[in-house]
């Protein structure tokens, strides 16, 4: 009997556990997914009466006061969310014209537009190409940002190495972000520096480059922003001062931008 | 009609263990995570002795389907479960038959 007992629990383990090693294998899956579609829907229907029935009907008096409570306040935290994306928009948006209208750009400048139709780890891709006069080292902006410069261009589209890639260098020079420093930012001059990557480097140990100054393109058209500083520390070699930046342009957002001719 | 529901009624009531075990499965692998079906299951197995096992390989591998995981792991453990409780209930009340029942126990 009880022989009996042990020769059939180990037969069906034996099975269950053949069964559990030809899972590993691709022999089940048909039936798990045959399984799961009649199952999901269910799991669905019973997940919601779940949610809406069980969980607002069953419980106690105290426990549903805490769940519609829980309720409202998720609804209120999200239209605060909500409402603070809209104010962060607007402060962005009040900045760039704030800097546009502050620093304009020179009267002389002309400009041709281009969508981003791309990205592409350092680089973007815009729309434009060398027969729309698309040159190489070109400058790229938005408003007074700047974007990046046009790198390779091929007949309908161009690459756009970004302000912030380690690739891209240029000098420029940092003053206060002060309303009345940006029309005049050479008397406002905290300091000049070479960018490389989102590094500004060789700033002189004696100028007073500070955090929240302000970076402008030096060599090229004035009025053109590349960022602002976030941090200053010594460099490596103990020469040099190096400040860290943000670019002003949310790369992610471009959709649009102007290629200085 | 009548004859048939009289038959369903028959049905549960010698099959109330199987029939609630089925449904404690199924709440489960839909509803939640709390192990009903392994506490009916050893009370099943208290009562159904080794004419468990082929149910708990079945039930095992439905609760497999149900929860969408690896085919054979609720199979196996319904049928260690149902095997553990076999050996101690025989263990223990095995040995409680064997006792020599006197006149004033």
């Amino acid at each position: 009997m009880i022989k009996n007992f042990h020769k059939k629990f180990l037969v069906l383990f034996g099975i269950a556990f053949f069964i559990f090693l030809l899972d590993f294998g691709p022999f089940f899956t048909g039936l798990k997914y045959l399984f799961q579609s009649l199952s999901n829907p269910i799991r669905g229907r019973v997940y919601q009466i779940n949610q809406s029935f069980l969980s607002q009907t069953f419980r106690s008096k105290a426990a549903k006061g805490y769940f519609l409570e829980n309720q409202k306040l998720r609804a209120e935290l999200s239209r605060c969310q909500g409402k603070a994306i809209s104010s962060q928009q607007i402060f962005d948006e009040n900045k760039r014209l704030r800097h546009l209208l502050a620093m304009p750009l020179p009267p002389d400048l002309s400009f041709s537009d281009a969508k981003v139709i791309g990205s592409q780890g350092d680089y973007l891709i815009i729309n434009r190409g060398a027969r729309d006069g698309v040159e190489e080292k070109q400058l790229v902006l938005v408003g007074n940002y700047l974007v990046g410069r046009v790198e390779r261009v091929s007949e309908k589209q161009a690459k756009i190495l970004r302000v912030d890639s380690i690739k891209f260098s240029t000098p420029v020079l940092i003053f206060r972000d002060d309303p009345s420093c940006f029309s005049q930012n050479q008397l406002c001059q905290q300091g000049k520096g070479v960018t490389h990557g989102t590094k500004v480097e060789q700033i002189l140990r004696e100028e007073s480059v500070v955090e929240g100054n302000l970076i402008a393109l030096l060599d090229g058209p004035g009025g053109i922003l590349v960022g602002q500083v976030v941090k200053v520390s010594e460099s490596s070699d103990k020469v040099f001062l190096e400040a860290k930046f943000e670019p002003l342009v949310n790369f992610s957002k471009l959709t649009e931008v102007f290629l200085v001719r | 009609m009548k004859n048939f529901l009289s038959k369903i009624i028959l049905f549960l009531r010698r099959n109330i263990l199987g029939v609630l075990l089925t449904l404690s499965v199924l709440i489960q692998g839909v509803l939640t995570a709390f192990p009903f079906s392994l506490i009916l299951l050893v009370v099943s197995s208290y009562f159904w002795e080794e004419r468990i096992f082929p149910y708990a390989l079945g039930w095992g591998l439905f609760l497999d389907f149900l929860l969408g995981g690896h085919l054979g792991i609720q199979a196996m453990v319904f049928l260690g479960v149902s095997f553990l409780t076999l050996a101690v209930k025989r263990k223990i009340l095995g040995k409680e038959k064997e006792k020599l029942k006197l006149p004033y126990d």
